[in-house]
């Protein structure tokens, strides 16, 4: 604490500070999907074209905004922030893809799947 | 020499249809499209009595070469429509007067359109789908000449499939049939049937750059009544079975698929050249 003895210099910490505060970017919002039936690369790249056409997704984070394990069966979308999920049209472009959507959860900061929010 | 001087068989096998991921599996989404070019030979310059090799000192052959250019459009997963346009090249020794004599010929082969109907069934980590495909041969290919490249006629396909698949196995059932219509000049080829059993696995998929390969083991059998007419260069019908690895390739849009097919089993009705073992390689897209 000791540079903040020198009153001159509080402020320029201050204004860093609240510098670094604003420029920190708000990270968009992931939620997995689990879908029945995907078990190739072109599995993969349907789900990917249909829901990365979605508006609410932020196509900056995965592969346009959507990332598929088929092993698992889950599609982890990215969501920009300040958005709202349209269940609706995901599910829809899920199906017209060609697979059956499950129900979507949420992620914790860490990543982990925590828990269903919807389920038709 | 009378056995020799029958035959220079020529059989314009109705083309294979194993598995092939573009025109079969993708595109699978509605609206979605693709296209693959992929060449196909098959062969031999062995000569076949029933089921046993003969001598063959008229050095008689026959080598088909075929590039497709394949395209499909899904409406929906349900519904898709396919077309399939041959390049044909062929070149056989046919024995002529007891004297072995080389004939060449290539072009446009007869366009084949489908209607590819499939019933989806998507269970945790499997899919699979029951098929039928009314299939449609218009004689695009030409019908003259002594060595055709088609028999004139428009002829009608109906195959039904089964495939089951999970991210690490896949399997593919497939039986075709093609009614054989009359052609130009009395020319009409025999019908066709034919059986596929794919079995293989996916030993390697990386979901960061959504590419990996398959590993296939594929069976076809086919059966080709004679033929009626003898201006088709007395052909021959039979059965044929072909066994071979398929490897196929895919990243993103884009697939790359080999095979080779040997000669397993073969029965010619009289005397014909063998149709040898069978080649194909091709590259395809979806959108």
């Amino acid at each position: 604490m000791r540079h903040f003895r020198d009153s001159a210099s509080r402020p320029r910490v201050i204004i860093a500070v609240l510098a670094a505060l604003l420029s920190t970017p708000v990270l968009a919002v992931d939620y997995v999907v689990h879908v029945h039936g995907m078990v190739c690369s072109f599995c993969a790249q349907g789900v990917t074209r249909n829901v990365s056409r979605l508006s609410y997704i932020d196509q900056t984070q995965y592969t346009k905004g959507v990332r598929v394990e088929i092993e698992i069966q889950k599609v982890t979308i990215a969501v920009k922030p300040d958005e709202e999920v349209d269940f609706g049209t995901l599910f829809e472009a899920i199906r017209s893809a060609g697979y059956d959507p499950v129900d979507v959860w949420t992620v914790t900061p860490d990543g982990e799947v925590d828990e269903i929010i919807y389920q038709p | 020499m009378r056995a020799v001087a029958a035959c220079g068989t020529l059989i314009i096998l109705a083309p294979a249809y194993a598995h092939q991921p573009v025109m079969d599996m993708a595109p699978r989404w509605a609206k979605g499209y693709g296209f693959q070019v992929r060449h196909e030979q098959y062969g031999s310059d062995d000569l076949r009595q029933e089921h046993d090799g003969a001598a063959n000192p008229l050095g008689l052959e026959r080598f088909v070469d075929t590039t497709w250019l394949e395209g499909v459009y899904t409406f929906d997963r349900a519904v898709r429509v396919t077309i399939k346009i041959p390049y044909m090249d062929q070149t056989r020794v046919k024995a002529i007067n007891g004297v072995g004599v080389p004939q060449r010929n290539s072009g446009l082969g007869d366009v084949i359109l489908g209607l590819p109907l499939k019933r989806y069934k998507n269970q945790g980590a499997t899919t699979s789908n029951w098929g039928v495909t009314p299939s449609i041969r218009i004689p695009t290919g030409s019908s003259s000449g002594e060595f055709p490249l088609s028999d004139g006629s428009w002829d009608l396909g109906l195959s039904v499939g089964y495939s089951w698949e999970s991210p690490r196995f896949y399997q593919l059932y497939d039986l075709h049939y093609w009614k054989q219509g009359s052609g130009d000049r009395g020319m009409r080829s025999g019908d066709h049937w034919g059986l596929d059993v794919n079995l293989g696995i996916h030993p390697w998929h990386s979901n960061d750059t959504n590419s990996g390969t398959f590993l296939m083991w594929d069976v076809s059998a086919r059966h080709d009544d004679a033929p009626n007419a003898l201006n088709l260069t007395t052909a021959s019908g039979g059965d044929v079975v072909r066994t071979g690895p398929v490897l196929v390739f895919y990243r993103g849009s884009f697939m790359a698929r080999a095979e080779y097919k040997f000669l397993a089993y073969e029965r010619v009705d009289g005397i014909s050249t063998s149709r040898g073992d069978e080649f194909s390689i091709g590259v395809g897209f979806t959108f």
